[in-house]
């Protein structure tokens, strides 16, 4: 289904209207930031990945052909930006000791230090630990519930990459979680 | 097909993606295999629970903010904001720039102290506005005249006349507040916790913790250099024949003596008050409010009274600076900014804000007062060919620069660019930010180029974009230098591009600075065209900037240490629901902690202090998403509350100042002009409010900024009676 305020949105927007550009890149802000989280598993990287998929959307709206929807072109430039980043964060983090390495994530985040659940302390931890590859394919899936072909899009890596990356996150996460599954279980 | 060829498209069944046929196959398989059939109820169950814990980062407002500003900023070739901020402390600016606009209305209904019914109207956060109490003012009722059936109008006897009309005529007057601290603040009244508040505790630790790393690694240099500074400029007086720049460098070094703790008296002679001035102009036009304002109903307040004494100080430093270029040693250009860093807030020790004020004076956006001031010091000097329009335009800033040049020769202030600085300390790259400086050094230096020396901080701006500087650098003709310039810019774009990884491997130190390196990187490739700033040395303010809070850093008192303590007996605070705010801030000192490695005993303080300050900022999140959500506070929140107080005492400046901002007028013929900024100490208000029948009450109390005070509860019966003895607390107004 269309969604014309949507619709006209992009459309004002490509003609140059920023504020319209700012109230469609707010309605989807929170969904990007999302996409990016999911490939970096670090809130203020994330942010930054955002902003500059945002930035980027900006520029290069006359691209944007309409085809799919806004959120799914926006995404793709945001899960690219993250993708990139994670990439550059790899070869940074090359020569670096590991426990350092460990102990900043762990520590990284405000809100983690929030958390007084423990359930969901443990499984945030869990999703954190995962390879930055199956984070990201599993997170898409189960927290945004894109498809397997939006996930392929938005990754840019081939439907059976996605499939094999969502099935060996999620064993992983269940062989962590299994006290919380055993709990769970009737 | 093995079980464990069928294993992923259990998942994949459990995702509803797989083909008739696959799914076929596969619901045949879990029909006869138990192994199977429990692999999917796992695998369904460990996605339930991943879509029910995974965190959902929302984009914070703050974040929201800064993007609309970057995003103005791409759109319009005119910048608004400068985009360019530091990582660390360009957070406070943007966050008070949040804090400062977004407070446009709230509305509080208490109903007990303990139980908090709070109906938050919706606060858009615009990137760039001004606050104005008058702003909040509009919400002012129709005040009759001498206050005339305004209950416990009494209250208003403290007033002296003028006070006492403005308040008649606008219902609202806000006093000079005395220099008191947030701790007395919160420590004696029953205060609202308002994001200026956590800016200002958040902010004094950040900024304790810059200081005491930086100056461990810089201060020494520093006060060498400050040092030289001064008997240059002693030097430069003795030798000047002209008298008002003999004023200015007296000025300017005790200015520099105030740095170095040498005691200076007053000056007597420069007291020219400019805010005077313009307050004689009274009404017209304010681009903030679109209407006529009466600007003799702000009263200049707190320390900008004095501030006219500096002004022929920073103007002359801000000659001085102009006048510097690159044939001048580094170190002089260095404490000439700095100086004028100091010049400009040389009291309020340790608070960056003035420090970062002091930067936009050079490089400010027109928007800024800054960018006004340097208008109106060009002006001085050079005269009515200086045009606001044409301060981005590089052109227009050659002109410029040529003029400033010949009137430095005429006026004899040449004579600055003719010191002997061979003996002077070297004023080198910060810290640890030694491997970078090392890396322009290897490329540019003698060894590899003939006739260079040593790399110049000019170096270090070509190679990191700004056009001018090579321009500058290569008009020198050292062969090869293009070619060098080229390869080092790659490489530092290399270092620079992932600023936080590689400064994981090194110090705090090169962490801030690579980052800014950064931005500035980034800046020029978003750049739109549009030429570089003006003046466009970022990275040489920078430098300098640093340099001068560290120097400040020896002036704070020694190991001043306090642990936080917890007063139960005391009523509990409320606080100002932005979670979002409190928890950008707790995790920036966290993520601050983290990049200081804590390898000295300074740094290992600064560490445990900033954790200590995140953990009280994320009570306050807490605390901020239970009144939002209508929740009473948990006992994380409360502890966040109960300490705030004593957070203050330790973290905040010692005399708290309003965060407003400035007003710019723009006369009919299209000048502008502006008024001082009007942050001062902790204000005291008197404003008229009607309460839900009508009735008219004279509120009044301490205040953060004017606009904390938009809670149209009525007031207790004997608010007239406490008004008139004591001090009514915030908690008299907003409690029923």
């Amino acid at each position: 289904m269309k969604d014309e305020a949507e619709e006209l949105l992009v459309g004002r927007a490509r003609e140059g209207d920023t504020a319209a550009f700012s109230r469609l890149a707010e309605r989807h802000r929170d969904a990007l930031l999302r996409a990016a989280y999911a490939v970096l598993g670090n809130e203020a990287d994330a942010l930054d990945a955002t902003q500059e998929a945002l930035l980027r959307a900006h520029r290069h709206l006359a691209t944007y052909d309409g085809r799919a929807s806004f959120v799914t072109w926006a995404r793709k430039i945001a899960t690219n930006c993250a993708l990139n980043r994670l990439e550059q964060r790899k070869r940074d983090r090359a020569g670096e000791l590991p426990d350092g390495d460990a102990l900043s994530d762990r520590r990284e985040s405000a809100t983690a230090e929030l958390e007084r659940d423990e359930e969901r302390a443990i499984v945030r931890r869990a999703i954190d630990e995962l390879p930055p590859a199956q984070r990201a394919a599993v997170l898409l899936r189960d927290v945004e519930g894109l498809s397997y072909e939006e996930i392929s899009e938005a990754l840019g890596i081939p439907k059976g990459t996605v499939m094999s990356r969502i099935y060996y996150g999620r064993e992983t996460l269940k062989e962590k979680l299994s006290r919380l599954l055993a709990r769970s279980q009737p | 097909m093995t079980c464990e060829d069928m294993r992923p498209l259990v998942s994949a069944l459990a995702d509803g993606e797989l083909s008739g046929d696959e799914e076929k196959t596969v619901r045949e398989h879990l029909a006869s295999c138990e192994g199977c059939r429990s692999l999917e109820r796992e695998l369904r169950a460990t996605s339930a629970l991943v879509a029910k814990h995974a965190l959902r980062p929302e984009v914070d407002e703050l974040s929201w903010a800064r993007f609309e500003e970057a995003l103005a900023a791409e759109s319009s070739p005119r910048k608004i904001l400068s985009p360019w901020r530091r990582d660390v402390l360009g957070l406070v600016g943007a966050a008070a720039l949040v804090a400062v606009t977004a407070g446009l209305s709230l509305l509080l209904t208490i109903t007990s102290t303990d139980t908090i019914g709070v109906t938050w109207t919706p606060r858009h956060l615009p990137s760039l506005a001004y606050s104005d109490p008058i702003v909040n003012a509009a919400k002012v009722p129709t005040v009759p005249e001498n206050l005339e059936g305004v209950a416990n109008a009494g209250a208003a006897s403290v007033l002296n006349a003028a006070q006492r009309k403005a308040l008649e005529r606008d219902g609202l007057v806000q006093l000079p507040g005395t220099e008191r601290s947030l701790a007395a603040f919160y420590e004696q009244e029953h205060a609202l916790v308002t994001a200026d508040a956590a800016l200002l505790v958040w902010g004094g630790a950040v900024s304790r913790a810059t200081l005491e790393v930086e100056c461990e690694n810089v201060a020494p240099a520093l006060v060498a250099t400050l040092v030289h500074l001064e008997r240059e400029l002693r030097r430069f007086e003795e030798r000047s024949t002209s008298e008002s720049f003999t004023r200015g460098a007296r000025l300017a070094r005790r200015i520099v003596a105030v740095a170095l703790g040498h005691t200076v008296d007053r000056d007597p002679e420069s007291t020219q008050d400019v805010v005077k001035l313009r307050l004689q102009q009274g009404r017209s036009l304010s681009a903030v409010l679109g209407r006529e304002v009466d600007w003799t109903r702000f009263h200049t307040r707190g320390r900008l009274s004095e501030r006219p004494s500096y002004f022929k100080s920073v103007t002359w430093l801000s000659e001085a600076a102009l006048h510097l270029d690159a044939a001048h040693p580094d170190e002089l250009r260095a404490a000439t900014l700095i100086a004028l860093a100091l010049a400009r807030s040389p009291e309020a020790l340790g608070r960056f804000v003035d420090l970062e004020d002091a930067v936009s004076l050079i490089h400010g956006p027109q928007d800024d007062l800054g960018a006004l001031e340097v208008l109106e010091i060009l002006r001085n000097a050079l005269g009515p060919s200086v045009r606001p329009d044409l301060l981005g335009n590089d052109e227009a800033l050659a002109v410029l620069e040529k003029q400033a040049r010949l009137k430095a020769a005429a006026s004899r202030t040449g004579e600055v660019a003719t010191i002997d600085s061979s003996d002077a300390p070297r004023f080198r790259l910060m810290g640890a930010a030694r491997s970078l400086e090392d890396l322009v050094l290897s490329s540019l230096s003698g060894e590899r180029l003939k006739g260079r020396a040593r790399p110049t901080s000019l170096d270090l701006l070509a190679a990191i974009g700004s056009e001018p500087a090579r321009a500058v650098a290569s008009s020198e003709g050292t062969p090869g230098y293009a070619t060098a310039l080229d390869a080092l810019s790659k490489r530092l774009e290399d270092v620079t591009q992932v600023p936080r990884a590689v400064a994981r491997t090194g110090s705090g130190v090169e962490r801030s600075r690579l980052f800014a390196l950064a931005k500035l990187v980034e800046r020029r490739r978003s750049a739109t065209g549009a030429g570089p700033a003006f003046m466009e040395t970022q990275a040489y303010s920078d430098r300098a900037l640093l340099a001068a809070l560290a120097s400040l850093n020896t002036a704070l008192p020694g190991s001043e240490e306090g642990t936080l303590t917890t007063d139960p007996s005391a009523p509990l605070p409320l606080v100002e629901p932005l979670p979002g705010l409190y928890a950008r801030l707790a995790h920036g000192a966290r993520r601050l902690a983290l990049g200081l490695a804590a390898t000295t005993p300074n740094a290992r303080r600064a560490t445990e202090r900033l954790h200590r300050v995140s953990d009280l900022l994320s009570g306050l999140s807490l605390a901020a998403t239970e009144t939002l959500e209508g929740r009473g506070y948990t006992a994380e929140s409360r502890l966040a509350l109960q300490s705030f107080a004593s957070a203050a005492r330790i973290f905040a400046p010692k005399s708290a100042f309003t965060a407003e901002d400035v007003h710019v007028l723009v006369g009919a013929d299209g000048k502008r002009e502006w008024l001082e900024r009007t942050s001062g100490p902790l204000d005291r208000l008197y404003v008229v409010l009607a309460d839900e029948k009508g009735a008219l009450r004279l509120v009044s109390g301490p205040a953060l900024s004017a606009r904390e005070l938009v809670a149209p509860a009525p007031l207790t019966q004997d608010d007239a009676a406490r008004a008139a003895r004591s001090d009514p607390s915030w908690a008299s107004h907003i409690v029923r």
